[in-house]
């Protein structure tokens, strides 16, 4: 007996030696000896480091058929025309009327919800309406196709009124009859919509709501119509398809990365890392991008954020869409966080530079103006900063 | 009731801390084991010269020649160390599995003995951690962590023989395997930067072999008075160049990298041990040992290490031995013992050997005439705070429960 509770005495003891083991929370004593592990951190900076960068602007030519926003107008090279087509809902009384061709249109006004302006809000701005002729996609027209584009030569618009939030105009009878017509019957009439274009004199772009079957603010016609003795009604003409267009250039300055919505320019961006080699950890990469405010051109209302991509393939600057680099503005510069994308090189992946967009490419005509690879003052050129860790 | 402690034993191993000691461990393999048995480490840790009925010589085989029963040896430490540099100072401490010893006798009248084990042969356990701020706010305040783990170990089976004279020669292939992994890590005070990891690795494995020898009592060949068991004993324990595979990953929060992946071999020099024992008036045993190992030939990839040197070990014991193994009362069965140490250790910084010294003391009780349990304790100084270097001061309580029981005996019908 003595011996089992001898046993056990001495078992609780180990037990109780393996739990009470514990130590001071680790400090710095010893680290001396411990050169031969050192790691030490590291910062890499574009600007100090001489890194070799590049940059330069690519136009990119998108369709914007996913716009929320319609753009019309015109203001120094740029040029935005709207495409819209319109569509009923029609009670069988009046279809019925529509067939006898005993339905007349006394009036066809349309109200545009402004939820924009790029240029003076008081500058001048009209536009005409003419019908399309040729087939069109919102989700694949682009102001490449606007060339192909056939349009009658007739403007179509009547009396229109500007305020602050709306844009009233009235458009023919005739055409809107035979877009009743064709709702009734394909055979009947022709409805391929109506293009927007502003006229010469026209020295401002106005953002207008586009479809949205959420939104009561898109772009409605109010049509009244009669059917002689019997009745006067009012058809609501909503929006079957819309889609806006910018056609332009900027004149591209080597000192300067263009960066535009709608129109579309891309910024291009690479840095040489070559001086990380593997097995370097990157722990924060941070992407400055200095903006030249008074060459910059914006709107009245926009997204205040540029995307950073990394490109995937060096043929067509191939983006995985998905993986954004959101770059914040801070003052005049656009900051952004793209640890990642400089981990990606330094997993060995080929560096084929950034893209960047801006942060709503298809809403919009900003254009910022980013201060570029080849910008006299070395301090606001592109700066990466690169907080790494190597061994020894 | 072995089965019972057995489960219990295990069963403890779960909660074992394994926590951190001596930067100085980061060169070479770490400190050395030099025994595994607690007796024989209240002696000093040596004891090559000693023929033990009760208890596994890890140190010398040819010790194994007296076996008369089958023995199992479980041994467990508790390591606490102050560790003080010139400016401050760290306590740490950490509780370690031994091993396990099984020997049993073959033949007694032939002196075959036959023993198998798993024991420590080196640790290696540091851990650091200095905090650095710094002006960029993309860097700002960081922690520089060192951490170190593992050692080597090793499976040893062999056996004794006794040969013409009485002399008893020994012999174990030894299996050594280790995994020494040396971190080293940034961790940032800011949420935004992701931390760092760099993590080398050694996985040395290899055979090696140790051969001892060990002299009949020499006492009617001197012929003193009073002096009985006189004993010399010698031991070597070779080392083949031990095969190493070495690991470097990089490790941050998104991404683990093998940054490098090399083959070639560890080279551990090979460790001389030399003993002298006798018993003084039948109850006080001395032991004198000496053991060297030239660690200025430890390579490891080819590469020799500045912070190495050649180290060697002097011991000396003394244990009072019970009057009357098989008195009834349980103080009279009772061994004590003391020891004391000298060892230049393997490590070596700006010139300055990094010595130890220490003090033991032990006990072995008796649970019954068989089966003990031994306890030392061991008190040690180490190093120095000249040229910003280490001093220490450990604390090891050493526990091992041996049993001894008869099997695999045939008895005659």
């Amino acid at each position: 007996m003595k011996i089992k509770k001898f046993l056990f005495v001495s078992v609780l003891f180990i037990v109780s030696i393996s739990l009470i083991s514990c130590s001071d929370s680790p400090s710095d004593v010893g680290a001396d000896l411990l050169g031969i592990d050192m790691i030490n951190v590291k910062k890499l900076d574009s600007n100090l480091d001489s890194i070799k960068q590049s940059s330069n602007s690519i136009k990119k030519v998108i369709p914007l058929g996913t716009s929320p926003r319609l753009l019309l107008g015109k203001k120094d090279d740029y040029t935005a025309y709207t495409l819209i087509s319109f569509t009923f809902t029609l009670p069988d009384s009046i279809k019925r009327a529509i067939k006898n061709d005993s339905l007349e249109v006394l009036e066809a006004k349309g109200e545009m919800n402004i939820d924009y302006f790029f240029g003076e809000k008081n500058a001048p701005f009209d536009f005409s309406i003419y019908e399309i002729e040729s087939f069109w996609n919102s989700a694949s027209f682009t102001a490449d196709s606007f060339a192909a584009l056939s349009y009658s030569q007739t403007d179509l618009s009547l009396n229109k009124t500007e305020t602050d939030t709306v844009f009233y105009f009235t458009i023919s009878n005739n055409i809107v009859k035979n877009w009743l017509k064709n709702e009734v019957d394909t055979s009947l009439a022709r409805n391929r919509g109506v293009l927007l274009s502003p006229k010469p004199q026209s020295n401002k772009i106005i953002g207008f709501i586009a479809f949205d079957p959420d939104e009561s603010k898109d772009t409605r016609i109010n049509v009244v119509v009669r059917k002689p003795g019997e009745y006067i009604d009012t058809l609501l003409a909503y929006v079957l398809s819309d889609v806006s267009v910018v056609i332009g250039n900027n004149q591209i300055d080597s000192n300067y990365i263009t960066i535009q919505s709608s129109l579309t320019y891309n910024g291009f961006l690479s840095f040489d890392l070559s001086s990380l080699s593997k097995g370097t950890i990157v722990n924060f990469a941070q992407l400055t991008l200095t903006l030249d405010t008074l060459k910059s051109k914006l709107g009245t209302s926009y997204f205040n954020e540029l995307n950073a991509y990394i490109i995937t393939s060096s043929d067509s600057l191939k983006i995985n869409e998905s993986n954004v680099y959101p770059l914040k503005r801070v003052g005049d510069k656009f900051i952004g966080d793209i640890s990642g994308m400089v981990r990606y090189w330094t997993s060995n992946n080929p560096n084929y530079g950034i893209l960047i967009k801006a942060g709503r490419e298809t809403i919009g005509l900003e254009k910022f103006m980013i201060k570029s690879s080849s910008y006299p003052v070395f301090s606001e050129r592109p700066k990466l900063e690169i907080i790494y860790t190597k061994r020894n | 009731m072995i089965k019972k402690i057995l489960v219990l034993i295990i069963a403890s191993i779960s909660f074992v801390n394994a926590q951190s000691s001596s930067a100085y461990t980061r060169y070479g393999i770490g400190d050395l084991k030099y025994s595994f048995s607690t007796r024989y480490q209240g002696l000093g840790q040596l004891g090559v010269s000693l023929q033990d009925k009760y208890h596994i010589s890890s140190i010398n085989p040819a010790a194994w020649s007296n076996f008369d029963r089958t023995k199992i040896e479980f041994a467990m430490s508790y390591n606490g160390v102050i560790i003080n540099s010139s400016n401050d100072k760290f306590f740490s401490a950490e509780t370690e599995v031994e091993g396990i010893n099984f020997g049993f006798p073959i033949s007694t009248d032939l002196g075959i003995g036959f023993a198998a084990g798993l024991i420590p042969f080196s640790r290696v356990s540091y851990q650091s951690k200095q905090n650095f701020s710094n002006p960029d706010s993309l860097i700002y305040n960081y922690d520089l962590i060192f951490e170190g783990k593992g050692g080597l170990s090793k499976i040893f089976v062999g056996s004794s023989v006794k040969i013409p004279f009485d002399w008893s020669l020994g012999a174990t292939l030894d299996y050594y395997f280790g995994n020494f992994k040396y971190l080293s890590a940034i961790a940032f005070n800011n949420q935004t930067n992701f931390s760092s990891e760099y993590d080398l690795i050694y996985k040395p494995s290899g055979f090696g072999a140790s051969f001892g020898i060990l002299s009949p009592d020499l006492t009617n060949t001197i012929g003193f008075e009073n002096i009985s068991n006189l004993h010399f004993g010698a031991s070597v324990n070779y080392f083949s160049k031990l095969k190493t595979d070495s690991v470097v990953t990089s490790i941050s929060s998104v991404l683990l990298d093998t940054v490098a992946f090399y083959s070639d071999y560890m080279t551990i020099p090979t460790k001389f041990n030399f003993g002298l024992s006798f018993v003084l008036s039948q109850r006080y045993l001395f032991t004198f040992d000496y053991s060297l190992q030239n660690f200025s030939e430890f390579k490891v990839f080819s590469k020799s290490s500045d912070n190495l040197q050649n180290s060697y070990k002097i011991s000396t014991g003394f244990e009072l031995q019970p009057i009357n193994e098989l008195s009834p009362r349980f103080w009279e069965r009772v061994l004590w013992r003391i020891g004391l140490s000298f060892e230049k250790t393997p490590y070596k910084f700006s010139g300055i050997g990094i010595n130890q010294y220490s003090f033991f003391g032990g006990v072995s009780l008796p649970i019954n005439p068989d089966n003990l349990i031994d306890i030392s304790l061991q008190y040690a100084k180490r190093g120095t705070n000249e040229k910003r270097l280490l001093k220490e001061d450990f604390i090891r309580l050493n526990l091992s429960l041996v049993f001894n029981e008869l099997w695999f005996l045939r008895f005659d019908k």
